[in-house]
């Protein structure tokens, strides 16, 4: 097998030992690294460990704080808001929902905004690992402006996304992540943590894709309390609900399978019908069996920045 | 093609009057006709009085229940669902935000799952309703299904509106109400009036193939926004307000057009936040004035019309109309005219 494959175990234990490097042992090193080795499992590498050296240099340079300490501003029996700590976004992210989740169990709901942290690129990890716990999910996300208004020229907004996700009675959940823009960028682009976009994006559909644009800034951006147009800064807004509150988590499943159902129903070829995340799940099962195959560039960076701390790189001999 | 300007108060006058006529009770008969007003007076006439002939003709047959009492259910602290008792869907809507509103001063947040309920209208209403009281709404709301899944043709969704609301310090708060289908009802009316085809990709037929004439649309299946992102949203809908809350989804909810033996059993999830219990609502409206004056300083790709925020151009409307009165067109005019006719009822022009 060439040095480019390897098992994702393998990949995230590298990568956490990498970061050990820099950050001393912390239980965050390991939670970055698995957040970003599970979108190569899914097969979105954009938001994956191609990211990794970018934020390795951001953590040595300090421009980004790792291990970050998120603080509690406000806190109300369902909802919260904290503050990010210059912090990675997949570690904040994980650290808001994780707040949100608990919010949930006590009060039904979880709202919880966190601004003052680097933008993640993604929001499905979050929202599927609340799924897997029988919550509904949602995820809002804002980025360094790259589209223009409905009917504008310049940049004023990201490319704000939001995810949903719900569970099945699988262990696959329904899983939905879009960006608001048109089309999406080409995942070139959104390597590293800085955009290096530069041509200005349009709202998808018009103004749907405006509208859900300025709503994702509102409820991310700014109800985190995040600071308008500072660069890196980015803010998120993560929702869950208590599925058990309105009804048993099994009749809720049974409810979206005949939701399914009536899906499949509505064309010739049911196999033509899915749900949301339905591929991505496939491509992880896969992945999980096969390995992950890298970008051979992105694995010659991390084995240089191994060898730079004496470690070895866990596959064979790169191509 | 307004053929008359009806002013404000006397068309809800109207409204309160044939409703009542129509076995509606008098809080609810009020309560509905505020909100197809608001809905006519923000140039949503679509969601507005046009409808009343349907809901007088449904509550007077007894099928919508004029007379509901909402059974509500305490959840959770922050959450609560209501049982409809297949009420007005406007009132059923209000009385929820009202409580996810009350919900969300207690709590932070406050959502209200609706079940049993009927066609609710415009889910701007409802989100305004928390904007004014400085919250954030947001309102979904499924419907009877006439949207394909993305790579299907027979219907499974509801046009499944998504609302949003954000108060500004102006009171003209930010609105977002957009179906989550291709196309809602007004678009494909403007090509009906305009008697031009549509372009493909909003509508398909009973075997899959592109619609372009706009009054074969009635006959097929509408298609997705922008297909797999909108299949996303409109089943983020669905399985909010549906599947999740208890009520009817995809073909367990029923027309108000069509079926006359059954409630509509419409699904509502409505969320209210309480913005200051996060952060200052001094520090909320400075950032989003920056954000709004950045949004307004877009040079417009159009000259002559200027970038604007979502429901900016639905409080223009407000404001005219509630100063000149509300337009109607032809077909809404003679319409009222019937039914004012058929339950006593004077029209207010």
């Amino acid at each position: 097998m060439p040095g480019n494959t390897l098992a994702a175990d393998k990949l995230s234990a590298y990568l956490g030992t990498l970061l050990s490097k820099l950050a001393g042992d912390t239980p965050q090193n390991q939670t970055l690294a698995e957040t970003l080795v599970w979108h190569d499992l899914i097969g979105r590498p954009a938001q994956g460990v191609a990211r990794f050296q970018a934020l390795y240099h951001d953590i040595r340079e300090g421009r980004i704080t790792h291990p970050c300490q998120p603080a509690l501003i406000k806190k109300n029996h369902s909802g919260a808001r904290l503050d990010g700590d210059n912090g990675p976004g997949q570690t904040v992210a994980t650290q808001a929902m994780d707040q949100a989740m608990t919010l949930a169990r006590e009060a039904g709901m979880g709202l919880v905004t966190v601004g003052n942290s680097h933008d993640p690129g993604t929001a499905a990890y979050e929202v599927q690992r609340a799924a897997r716990q029988n919550l509904v999910a949602l995820a809002f996300g804002t980025s360094a402006p790259c589209m223009a208004a409905h009917g504008g020229s310049e940049p004023v907004l990201g490319e704000n996304r939001l995810a949903f996700a719900a569970p099945r009675s699988t262990d696959q959940p329904l899983l939905f992540e879009m960006l608001t823009t048109a089309p999406d960028p080409a995942p070139g682009l959104l390597k590293g943590t800085a955009p290096l976009i530069q041509t200005t994006l349009q709202p998808f559909a018009g103004a749907k894709g405006y509208c859900l644009a300025v709503m994702v800034e509102i409820l991310a951006g700014i109800l985190s309390g995040n600071a308008e147009g500072e660069s890196g800064d980015t803010g998120q807004c993560f929702v869950a609900i208590d599925i058990s509150r309105f009804m048993p988590a099994a009749e809720f499943q049974d409810r979206m399978e005949e939701l399914y159902g009536f899906i499949k129903a509505s064309g010739d070829d049911p196999s033509s019908l899915h749900l949301p995340g339905e591929a991505r799940w496939q491509l992880l099962a896969q992945h999980q069996q096969q390995g992950i195959t890298l970008d051979p560039g992105t694995a010659r960076e991390l084995a240089a920045l191994g060898q730079e701390h004496g470690l070895t790189w866990p596959a064979g001999d790169l191509p | 093609m307004t053929a008359v300007r009806a002013p404000q108060n006397t068309l809800r006058d109207f409204a309160v009057s044939v409703l009542q006529k129509a076995k509606v009770a008098p809080e609810q008969a009020e309560c509905t006709a505020d909100i197809l007003v608001w809905s006519d007076l923000i140039g949503r006439g679509s969601q507005g009085v046009w409808r009343l002939p349907i809901l007088c003709k449904r509550t007077g047959m007894g099928i919508l229940n004029g007379r509901c009492q909402p059974q509500w259910t305490r959840n959770a602290a922050a959450v609560e669902s209501v049982n409809g008792d297949n009420g007005l869907g406007h009132y059923v809507g209000h009385v929820a935000m009202a409580r996810a509103m009350e919900l969300a001063k207690k709590n932070g947040c406050g959502m209200v799952g609706v079940t049993h309920s009927n066609y609710y209208g415009a889910g701007a209403y409802y989100v305004q309703m928390a904007a004014q009281q400085e919250m954030i709404g947001l309102a979904f709301s499924n419907s009877f299904p006439k949207v394909a899944a993305h790579g299907g043709y027979k219907p499974v969704f509801g046009t499944n509106p998504m609302a949003f609301g954000a108060p500004s310090q102006d009171g003209h708060s930010l609105l977002v109400d957009m179906a989550t289908a291709q196309s809602a009802g007004s678009t494909v009316r403007k090509y009906q009036e305009a008697n031009k085809p549509m372009p493909e990709g909003i509508a398909v037929d009973a075997q899959g193939k592109p619609i372009t004439d706009p009054f074969e649309i009635e006959k097929g299946t509408i298609l997705p926004a922008g297909g797999a992102r909108g299949y996303g949203l409109a089943l983020l809908v669905e399985i909010l307000s549906g599947v999740l809350t208890g009520a009817g989804f995809s073909h367990h909810v029923k027309s108000l057009y069509k079926d006359f033996e059954h409630g509509g059993n419409n699904g509502n999830l409505l969320i209210a936040i309480d913005i200051k219990q996060f952060l200052p609502l001094q520090n909320y409206y400075q950032k989003l004035n920056t954000f709004l004056a950045l949004l307004h300083g877009s040079t417009p790709t159009d000259p002559e019309r200027k970038v604007l925020y979502p429901g900016e151009l639905r409080w223009e409307e407000h404001d005219h109309n509630q100063q000149h009165g509300i337009p109607l067109d032809k077909a809404t005019k003679e319409a009222l005219e019937k039914l004012g006719k058929e339950l006593e009822v004077r029209v207010p022009w």
